[in-house]
């Protein structure tokens, strides 16, 4: 392992960001609504390592959405920074999640790969193969040059979304959801490309879904959040066969498995707070099986879990 | 490097060439479905009849439009005057296709500046949102408590009679409406996905207003400017008509009405003409912004 | 519970089709299914093989266009598509009752979950006293029911919403329930709690259901007795350790192929191409164009559902076999 393997591509340090509503008069007064602040993103500490895909799982509203979004720099973070090669500049490319709305209906693939080149300084006169090439690469043809979004189906709409990303030679790729929205026989057609893409060129991914199936396909390594702060995160196989975290070991027995025979299920009670007021002390106290009085009046700390470097857990049973 | 240079402008007339085709094409499939609206092509039909007329007044009109007959006062229709002549001798026919000019040119000027400034405001509004984005709407709000016409009688009343004058004070409201259409369309596109894609990017925010959103956001603009026209033809009829619109020596057909309807028992041509040219030419034109609505409004079309 | 040999719903020759400015749409072509008493089918599929179009068709619920051209639907031995809307309506809140994909567009968001709960049950004919509105939503789990019937329906998350719907549609005492996509706008810890009720409720009511999902880890955890759809047609029907274990179609297989396992260094198969486009007359097999075991004769002729011991597959593969080589064809089909 040399030196550079040790600075992490992309880093979070004490990444947050909050939304602020500030409601108008009329819905202060009449409607008695206040100002409110949701805790998106609310201090994470990430690293993502050159040719490595993170995964990032967790459920609706729990902020993975946002943290990716600061990360490429679609949302300045409230607090902390995102360092990218070890500077504070944003960098990385986006392959977004619904392939209907990611693509401008009014761009050909021409313009919309176009666009993208031109911002990377390829001269004029070599777009048009330099595009090709593209489309080529994510599994499209020349022919597809002058045609519309609409004329895509989502699949063929997301490989254009990929190649948009690629065309800016990015190292780095958060990928939020990114076959989601597409049925299951295409879906395995995304994930081989982009598995494929780094192969090639040792692109780093941040992979944001819900999917635990694909999480566990894709990534290296996994970090799962909960209501703006992550839990738990370790090597895949680790995290899987032995979570550590409450709300992990909840989240793995929930899934539904192919064949597998029903399994002794760890029910959650009750939904996720939400992020305006989160629960204080540990964010996951108020649904956790195993909560102790410690859990709401202290924040857990990360602590190692034995024998296995890398794997941490935000978790006071296990301080 | 002079290869290089070549080479470039090459492609540029290339990819020139291609949008060009591109834009035709889409121009093409808009024409052919609005040849399926019959209502819209009777229209287009009446619209440029009116419009032909107006350009080549001078040549298809059978007397100059000022010229007085003082024996001819009160032809009725027929004969020497194909409509007639009015209580100065002059020819009707003659006064309408001149005062087409003016009515289809308020019409144009005024839409076009509206549109121009309401959507550019709009534009940058919406996007940037803000104290600027606060000002706007409270000020449009402001504006939008006048009624159009007693606003447009008052701005006439202080800046006096004359063709710009008219221009400005029908603008000076005008606007307000494609503002808020732009707005609008911004505040529901920007927060789309490709947006983001195109800011992850870098491309500016003059990039992303000018060519992400502002192409998804101008159909309606195109619309509504459309369906406008014919309401500033009727309101330019109607200041002309209360004698604060164009000076009285330029034909209007709003002054041509005001003029006649002192006479208009005994007569009656006087009036009726200009006011079915009228109407005609503004039903034409809100049929064809309708059509246009049918065609360029996606939330209308079945796919 | 075991399920009965009675069939609460049988569905015969189902042909149903949307008129569209291009032509019709053959959405549903030629479907026979049934569900027996305390069942649990799952009709699983991709978006656009008919599967919503099907489960619509049953409660004559089909939206615009779409019109059943075809075949009969029997719903506790009564031919629904015979049925005036009133007594469709009634059949809706009697012996049937349908859970869908998103509550919050089924609940009016302006009138307090109490209020559209009574309504429900006044439409269906029951007594909607204040204390049976509480049961039906201890019934489905919800903590302090007195509270929530005074709600509206957005201060309720996704899931207790459903759960809501589900209450809803349990007042009546349904012999069947229809589910189309009950779970997919959910997150995976509140899926698995709507699951375990609808399982509950399978079990200690003998209530039978027709799931209709686009998630085969779902069906798999929570059916008897699964039915593969693909373009309109049912491609492979059987009970769900057989269906998985051993498909036979090679569309089961590909889709199974397809699905991430938990299992480092296992790569997806993905199949190739795209859906296909049912605006078109298809004279064959429907997927042929992406089938990695297409053999000439599949692109004219059209296989019909053959029966090999108990499960059902639409593949000319299997066709020329006798009925005792089927073991051969299902190791051939493991390849």
């Amino acid at each position: 392992m040399s030196m550079r393997d040790n600075v992490p591509l992309v880093q979070t340090v004490g990444l947050r960001r909050y939304f602020f509503s500030k409601p108008g008069f009329l819905a202060r007064t009449l409607a008695g609504q206040r100002e409110r602040t949701t805790k998106a993103v609310d201090g994470v500490d990430l690293f993502i390592h050159e040719g490595e895909t993170l995964g990032l799982v967790g459920e609706s509203g729990c902020g993975k959405s946002t943290l990716g979004r600061v990360i490429v720099g679609l949302y300045p973070p409230t607090a902390g920074q995102v360092l990218y090669e070890g500077r504070a500049e944003p960098g990385g490319q986006m392959i977004f999640q619904n392939p209907y709305a990611s693509l401008n209906p009014r761009h050909t693939v021409r313009q919309i790969l176009g666009f993208c080149l031109e911002k990377r300084g390829v001269p004029l006169e070599d777009r048009e193969s330099e595009s090709v090439r593209l489309l080529e690469r994510v599994g499209l043809t020349a022919l597809h040059l002058d045609q519309y979004p609409r004329q895509f189906s989502g699949g063929q709409r997301q490989r254009i979304g990929v190649a948009r990303a690629l065309a800016m030679r990015p190292r780095f790729i958060v990928a939020d959801e990114p076959v989601s929205a597409l049925d299951v026989s295409v879906q395995a057609q995304i994930l081989n490309l982009l598995e494929g893409l780094q192969e090639e060129t040792g692109v780093s991914f941040l992979l944001i879904s819900h999917d635990l199936a694909v999480v566990h396909h894709m990534s290296h390594r996994v970090a799962v959040m909960y209501l703006g702060k992550i839990v738990e995160t370790g090597r895949t196989e680790s995290l899987f066969e032995n979570p550590a975290h409450p709300y992990t070991q909840a989240l793995l027995s929930a899934i539904p498995r192919l064949g597998k025979t029903k399994s002794a299920r760890i029910r959650l009670q009750g939904t996720v707070p939400s992020a305006v007021d989160p629960p204080p002390g540990c964010r996951f106290q108020t649904r956790c099986p195993h909560k102790m009085d410690v859990c709401v009046e202290m924040e857990p700390r990360p602590v190692g879990v034995k024998g296995d470097p890398g794997h941490v857990v935000w978790c006071h049973l296990r301080a | 490097m002079i290869r290089g240079v070549s080479a470039r402008a090459g492609v540029r007339r290339k990819l020139f060439l291609l949008r060009l085709s591109l834009w035709a094409e889409n121009a093409k499939t808009t024409l052919k479905r609005l040849r399926r609206n019959k209502a819209a092509v009777l229209g287009a039909l009446v619209v440029s009849v009116i419009a032909l007329s107006a350009i080549f007044a001078e040549a298809i009109a059978p007397y100059p439009p000022d010229e007085m007959n003082l024996s001819d006062r009160f032809s009725p229709p027929g004969g020497k005057y194909i409509l007639g002549a009015d209580h100065l001798g002059r020819d009707v026919l003659s006064r309408v296709l001149h005062g087409a000019r003016v009515s289809i040119l308020v019409g144009i000027i005024t839409v076009t500046i509206s549109v121009a400034t309401g959507g550019a405001l709009g534009l940058l509004a919406g996007y940037y949102g803000g104290w600027f984005d606060a000002f706007m709407s409270r000020l449009t709000e402001v504006l939008l408590a006048f009624p159009y016409l007693i606003f447009a009688i008052g701005a006439m009343a202080m800046l006096g009679p004359g063709f710009w004058n008219l221009v400005w004070a029908l603008c000076f409201k005008g606007w307000v409406e494609f503002f808020r259409l732009a707005r609008a369309g911004v505040l529901s596109e920007k927060t789309k996905e490709y947006v983001e894609a195109a800011k992850v990017l870098g491309r500016s925010d003059f990039e992303i207003m000018g060519s992400e959103i502002l192409p998804n956001i101008v159909n309606p603009l195109v619309v509504v400017g459309t369906l406008r026209m014919g309401t500033m033809m009727v309101m330019e009829a109607s200041l002309s008509f209360l004698g604060i619109g164009i000076p009285p020596r330029i034909p209007t057909w709003g002054s041509m009405i005001q003029d006649g309807y002192r006479f208009i028992l005994n007569a009656w041509w006087l009036s009726t003409f200009p006011g079915l040219v009228l109407v005609a030419l503004v039903l034409s034109v809100n049929l064809v912004g309708e059509g246009l609505r049918e065609v360029l409004d996606p939330d209308l079309q079945t796919f | 519970m075991a399920a009965g040999n009675n069939e609460v719903l049988s569905i015969q020759g189902l042909e149903v089709s949307y008129q569209t400015d291009r032509g019709p749409v053959r959405a549903v072509r030629g479907v026979d299914l049934s569900v027996r008493e305390g069942e649990i089918l799952g009709l699983v599929g991709e978006s656009g093989c008919g599967k919503s179009a099907t489960l619509l068709a049953v409660m004559g619920l089909l939206p615009f266009p779409g019109k059943v051209v075809g075949g009969n639907v029997r719903v506790n031995g009564l031919d629904v598509l015979k049925l005036s809307k009133k007594e469709l309506r009634s059949l809706r809140g009697s012996t049937v009752a349908m859970v869908f994909q998103d509550p919050m567009s089924t609940l009016n968001p302006a009138h307090k979950i109490g209020a559209q709960m009574r309504e429900a049950l006044r439409v269906h004919g029951l007594p909607c006293t204040q204390d049976l509105l509480v049961r039906l939503l201890q019934e489905v789990g919800i903590p302090s029911p007195e509270a929530v019937l005074g709600y509206y329906p957005h201060q309720l998350s996704g899931g207790m919403q459903q759960r809501v719907m589900i209450a809803i549609a349990l007042s009546c005492r349904p012999k069947l329930i229809l589910a189309d996509e009950p779970t997919t706008a959910l997150d995976v810890t509140i899926e698995a709690q709507i699951l375990d009720l609808l399982r509950q409720i399978n079990r200690e009511r003998g209530t039978a259901i027709a799931l209709v999902t686009h998630n085969l880890a779902v069906a798999s955890q929570f059916c008897h007795r699964i039915a593969v759809m693909y373009a309109g047609q049912i491609v492979e029907e059987g009970s769900v350790e057989e269906v998985l274990a051993n498909p036979l179609h090679p569309y089961t297989q590909g889709l199974i192929g397809c699905i991430p396992r938990f299992q480092k260094g296992v790569p997806l198969t993905p199949i190739p191409g795209q859906v296909a486009d049912l605006s078109e007359n298809l004279e064959g097999c429907a997927f042929y164009p992406r089938c990695a075991k297409r053999e000439p004769v599949c692109e004219k002729t059209l296989q019909d559902l053959l029966d090999t011991g108990g499960r059902l597959v639409r593949c000319q593969r299997y066709g020329y076999l006798e009925y005792a080589e089927t073991a051969a064809a299902q190791d051939w089909g493991n390849e």
